[in-house]
């Protein structure tokens, strides 16, 4: 098949020469054909997700992490060093709790994981509409110069995120729920109020497997169609994050002694046909389906 | 590769001409009200053929036959096993699952040997038969059982053959590559129509004959060479045998980049080039990766996982498996299941008012969508409970609570509808109703539609039962 279309290239994270702090930088993007269907393909990159607030966070992470949950910075660091992600993905549970107002705290938090890393990093706000504005300035400003991805803009929230990103010289992540023409819509809307293409990423909204994934599966390889057709409203790169994965019933009530081994292996297996529907970035919060998909996706390159 | 230029896609049909070829009688035993509904069905892949019992009537014939080549799949559809056992694979029509549908999900067949001890087959089989999973209301299994004759001994494999019969009336696939040894093994159930794996470059003669001679399916075995696998199945198609499965070689770790890159360019030639010798099903045989024995079994089993997690997603029609893991099978099972499901139609359940247990005029109102995997997580957690209760199940579309938010679809006026249709205002003495904690955001506004008060439940239904117990009954002065 011969395509028109082009997948627009984001690139996140800046170096000292590019006004930021980043030990590594990378680039998503770029595919003129659909994933493993035709000619090669580029594998995609993993981020490693952590939070500021743990309260919610998988048990079964949390107890293989270990205590470096306890501090953002820390976990970043592991993540880096010891896990090998390729991206940092931070969530700011923090700022989800009821009556939440600790802004400063977030900077705080967000600088320590800049120190604690030299990976590219995606910041995750608030997803309450009164605390938005403040939050995202606050995420925009600790991290200006790094070019970060922020996220996430939705069709009824996009306007505190897409300022930040735009004032502070960010990427930012658009979700929409698991429908192309809402996508779309939100990447049109992001554009007209001043974010170029080359600085969003579509979030389709990934259901986790077994809850709803094979609908996630197939809205991206609608959108790669679409984009690669010429739809330049859709030609932006993708990331997908199944996060329900460690909190289905599947897992939770897996036996004792395999519930690890299960929990890993749906987070993997979500994962990996993400990236086979056409995901850039996939996102996993657990160290060892990091490793697998390593692997995995190494196995896919051909490399032994 | 174009081999028939004049074949065309089920995409490209029109209605029209699946029309006028039907009986044209509009006699309703298809369950459409007339033959033009059915034929819209067809070409949207939404029925098979033979749901129109009349089209079987000797008078119709030749009609049936034209239908059956104008509707014919770009993947042939086959069939092992026998009696309501028997199971199809292949038959598929599009590439990518959105385009139409995907039919028939890959059966997964677990694999004994003629080396292992009775007790051994014994035990692999009755888990075989005993693996279930409640799945959103469907039981989730395995399918079929794959002998491998790894004695090379024809009286071992016949042997092992029967005693696996006496056991399970799952199809079987009889597995190797001597054919003397497959004429031992087929002889003990050749009223079963086993599937036989595998003619080669160097024994399709002998292969073909068994195939011929006792009309069985017949795998065609080529790793990682695909001219010479359609040529095989070129030459036994051009023989008379109908019935093919390809096996284009499964490897795992640094061979799964070629193993994808076969599948898919095999279902490519097949889909987009109509290429009829390569139209046939496909087998992945993730089971290869123990053939090393290097590692540990946990090893072993996630390579076999990550191979059929990927053949599953790209185009394997048939799997064959060693691990009996429920980590390594269930992911698989789901996903199978859920790729395979028609993705026009969300799975969605019937909307309006369930009842949980004897529920009385004080018993708590609960809420969700008609999304399938939402309604059934939701009761499920209820049941478990025991909770006597109500629950109001909206008409989303067939979408969960979060999207449904989003989209509009679960609106305070959606809300109102339901409840008014449901008939929940009779039952119950009170105006209380529990939202989902993923449509909080609504809460207000529907208190003010439909004048009862809300309570913001959990954001999981896990959540139900506690929330139950610490809020209900819900605190007076404040109702
Ligand atoms: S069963 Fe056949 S003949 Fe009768 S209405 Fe349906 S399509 Fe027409």
């Amino acid at each position: 098949m011969t395509w028109s279309g082009e997948i627009d290239r984001v690139h996140i994270g800046a170096t000292k020469q590019e006004g930021g702090t980043r030990s590594r930088v990378c680039t998503v993007g770029g595919a003129k054909n659909l994933p493993f269907l035709e000619g090669a393909s580029e594998m995609p990159l993993i981020a490693l997700e952590i939070c500021d607030d743990t309260g919610s966070w998988s048990p079964i992470v949390l107890a293989y992490t270990g205590d470096v949950t306890r501090d953002a910075g820390e976990w970043a660091k592991k993540a880096e060093k010891e896990f090998g992600a390729d991206l940092v993905r931070l969530h700011l549970t923090s700022t989800r709790k009821r009556g939440f107002s600790d802004v400063r705290g977030v900077r705080t938090t967000i600088e320590a994981v800049l120190q604690g890393t030299g990976l590219p990093l995606i910041i995750e706000g608030s997803n309450e509409p009164s605390v938005d504005s403040e939050v995202f300035s606050a995420c925009g400003e600790a991290a200006a110069g790094e070019r970060a991805l922020l996220g996430t803009a939705e069709a009824d929230r996009y306007r505190s995120v897409a300022a930040a990103a735009v004032a502070f010289g960010h990427g930012v992540i658009a979700q929409s729920p698991i429908d192309i023409n809402l996508a779309k819509q939100l990447n049109i809307l992001l554009h007209e109020i001043g974010m170029p293409h080359d600085r969003i990423v579509i979030d389709p909204f990934t259901g986790a497997l077994g809850y709803g994934f094979e609908y996630s599966y197939s809205v991206m390889e609608r959108i790669r169609t679409a984009a690669l057709k010429g739809d330049t409203d859709l030609a932006m790169p993708m990331i997908s994050a199944a996060a329900d994965s460690l909190n289905i019933k599947e897992v939770r009530e897996a036996p004792q002694e395999v519930r690890d081994e299960t929990a890993v292996m749906w987070e993997f297996c979500a994962a990996f046909s993400a990236a086979v529907a056409g995901a850039e970035i996939v996102c996993v919060r657990h160290p060892r389906t990091l490793e697998k998909l390593k692997k995995g996706f190494a196995h896919l390159a051909g490399e032994g | 590769m174009k081999d028939k230029p004049g074949r065309r896609s089920i995409k490209e049909i029109s209605p029209i001409d699946v029309y006028r070829l039907l009986p044209g009688t509009a006699c309703k035993e298809c369950g459409e009200p007339n033959c033009m509904a059915f034929a819209t069905r067809l070409v949207n892949g939404e029925v098979m053929l033979d749901a129109c019992p009349p089209l079987r009537i000797p008078k119709y014939q030749s009609l049936y036959q034209q239908l059956q080549q104008l509707l014919a799949p770009a993947v042939r559809a086959v069939t092992f096993g026998f009696g309501d056992r028997a199971i199809t694979i292949g038959g598929k029509h599009v590439l990518q699952r959105h385009e139409l549908t995907y039919h028939h999900p890959p059966p997964i067949a677990i694999e004994v040997s003629d080396q292992m001890a009775e007790s051994e087959i014994e035990e692999r089989i009755r888990k075989t038969l005993a693996f279930s999973y409640l799945y959103i209301g469907r039981d989730l299994r395995l399918d079929a059982i794959a002998v491998r004759a790894v004695s090379g001994n024809p009286t071992a494999f016949a042997s092992a053959v029967r005693h696996v019969a006496t056991l399970t009336d799952q199809p079987i696939i009889l597995c190797t590559l001597d054919p003397q040894v497959m004429a031992a093994g087929l002889e003990e159930i050749k009223n079963r129509r086993p599937l036989l794996y595998a003619a080669t470059q160097d024994n399709w003669k002998e292969m073909g004959a068994i195939a011929l001679a006792h009309q069985v399916p017949l795998v065609v075995h080529s790793p990682g060479d695909i001219a010479l696998l359609r040529s095989l199945t070129r030459t036994l198609q051009e023989w008379g045998i109908r019935d093919l499965v390809m096996d284009p070689g499964t490897y795992a770790e640094g061979g799964l980049a070629d193993t994808l890159h076969t599948f898919t360019l095999i279902r490519r030639a097949a889909c987009h080039d109509q290429d009829e010798y390569l139209g046939y099903p496909m087998v992945g045989i993730p089971m290869a990766v123990w053939a090393t024995g290097e590692f540990s079994p946990e090893m072993e089993s996630w390579k076999e996982a990550v191979v059929s997690s990927l053949l599953i997603t790209r185009y394997a029609d048939l799997l064959v498996m060693h691990s009996m893991d429920g980590w390594v099978l269930l992911p698989q099972l789901i996903w199978r299941f859920n790729l395979y499901t028609d993705p026009r139609k969300p799975v969605s359940v019937e909307a309006g008012l369930r009842e949980f247990g004897t529920p009385t005029p004080d018993s708590p109102v609960l809420l969700t969508t008609n999304y399938a995997l939402t309604y059934f997580t939701v009761e499920s957690d209820i049941k478990s409970a025991h909770l006597d209760c109500y629950l109001v199940v909206v008409d989303t579309s067939g979408i969960s609570v979060e999207s449904a938010v989003a989209g509009r679809y679960l609106t305070p006026e959606t809300i109102a509808t339901a409840m008014n249709e449901s008939g929940v205002r009779e039952k119950v003495g009170h105006h209380t109703l529990i939202l989902p904690g993923l449509a909080a955001r609504l809460s207000g506004e529907v208190e003010e539609v439909t004048g009862w008060r809300v309570l913001v439940g959990s954001k999981d239904s896990s959540g139900i039962p506690s929330f139950i117990k610490e809020h209900w009954p819900p605190d007076e002065a404040t109702d």
